[in-house]
């Protein structure tokens, strides 16, 4: 199960690692930057997983019961911040990107051979 | 974006791409010697065990349910975001008003136009700010006890704002958002310097005694909860505000 996790994980930060190598739109490269974090996200959760694991809430004695079946709280706690943090550097960037829409009247990050065009 | 879909540079960056996954998920799923990240089927294998070196699971810890052993909340996550790692939470919500505020002022603020929002985005929008404001404050109440807690409520009532916004309606004016997330940051610092005239330790929580797992337990966390859903939701929906209503 934690192949699976590893798996997936992976996969989705190498599809945005792709889309910031090979994009030259700069939406675009935030929007791979984004699923770069998402993967990153779904790894460290992954790391903190158990098999057989259940959820880190004390509920009832059986869940007392099973302190050592729980999964590792400590990485799900990171992720929730770096979320928060990932959201607001994502709208820093977009405002950046408006700005340089602005100047440059393109968004393309080659915008210096082709000033002028539309995009 | 003359050369973005040329065959060569694609088919170069996924060959580079593909090795180097490769290559990390032989390393992450390795069980010999070194570094063995997956293998968590134990507890004393955990990250937490591992790094911290220290176990609260033996056979002496006399942690029985409903007993204050921890005086802290039923849900372990929120333990940690707001008791264990108090201090990394609040450093991420300076982080977050340090990104808004660098927001605010890149931000062009000339030639935006707004579209007219439509009949039925305009009846509606009242009845779902409501109920999104509701679910909001369950979380934020909610949150030592049940997934949640107080980012998402934030982002909850935030998003009952950016309705408002898109449908035209009136609902908080700037000056009130900047008074409610300066007066949640001040208090949240306000009650770590409590703490430590109390008990001697910045953050510590000092209001104890109580049973895990009812509505009033856990000490301080909920009311940690409730200030910094109050500043998450003001700071976002300032960043609404500065997207649709400035022109």
């Amino acid at each position: 199960m934690t192949k699976i996790f590893i798996l997936s994980s992976l996969s989705l930060v190498f599809v945005g690692l792709y889309g910031v190598l090979t994009r030259k739109n700069i939406v675009k490269i935030l929007i791979a930057l984004n699923i770069i974090e998402t993967g990153i996200n779904m790894l460290l959760v992954a790391f903190g997983y158990v098999e057989g694991g259940i959820t880190p809430i004390l509920q009832s004695d059986l869940s007392i019961a099973n302190l050592d079946k729980m999964v590792d709280p400590v990485p799900q706690a990171l992720v929730l911040t770096s979320i928060v943090i990932g959201l607001g550097t994502t709208a820093f960037a977009l405002s950046l990107a408006m700005r340089y829409k602005d100047t440059h009247n393109s968004i393309s990050i080659r915008a210096t051979d082709e000033e002028g065009v539309n995009v | 974006m003359k050369d973005e879909k040329s065959l060569f540079i694609n088919i170069v960056a996924l060959l580079i791409l593909s090795f180097m996954a490769f290559y990390i998920y032989k390393v992450s799923i390795d069980t010999g010697e070194g570094i063995k990240i997956t293998d968590n089927i134990t507890p004393k294998m955990r990250v937490a065990d591992r790094f911290l070196k220290k176990n609260v699971l033996d056979e002496n810890s006399t942690y029985n349910f409903s007993q204050t052993a921890e005086d802290t909340s039923a849900n372990i996550v929120t333990s940690i975001v707001v008791d264990y790692r108090l201090f990394d939470t609040t450093l991420e919500v300076i982080v977050l008003f340090v990104t808004i505020l660098g927001f605010g002022f890149v931000i062009p603020k000339d030639r935006r136009r707004i579209l007219k929002p439509s009949v039925i985005l305009y009846r509606w929008s009242p009845i779902l700010m409501i109920l999104m404001l509701m679910i909001g404050g369950y979380m934020f109440i909610n949150g030592h006890l049940s997934p949640g807690g107080g980012f998402p409520a934030g982002a909850i009532i935030s998003t009952a704002v950016l309705i408002g916004v898109l449908a035209g309606r009136k609902t908080v004016n700037h000056k009130t958002l900047k008074v409610v997330e300066a007066i949640a940051g001040i208090s949240i610092f306000g009650i770590g310097i409590a703490s430590f005239i109390i008990k001697g330790v910045f953050f510590q929580n000092f209001l104890t005694g109580d049973k895990i797992g009812d509505l009033f337990s856990g000490g301080l966390i909920p009311v940690f909860y409730a200030l910094i859903a109050f500043k998450v939701a003001a700071e976002l929906s300032n960043i609404y505000f500065e997207f649709y209503e400035e022109c």
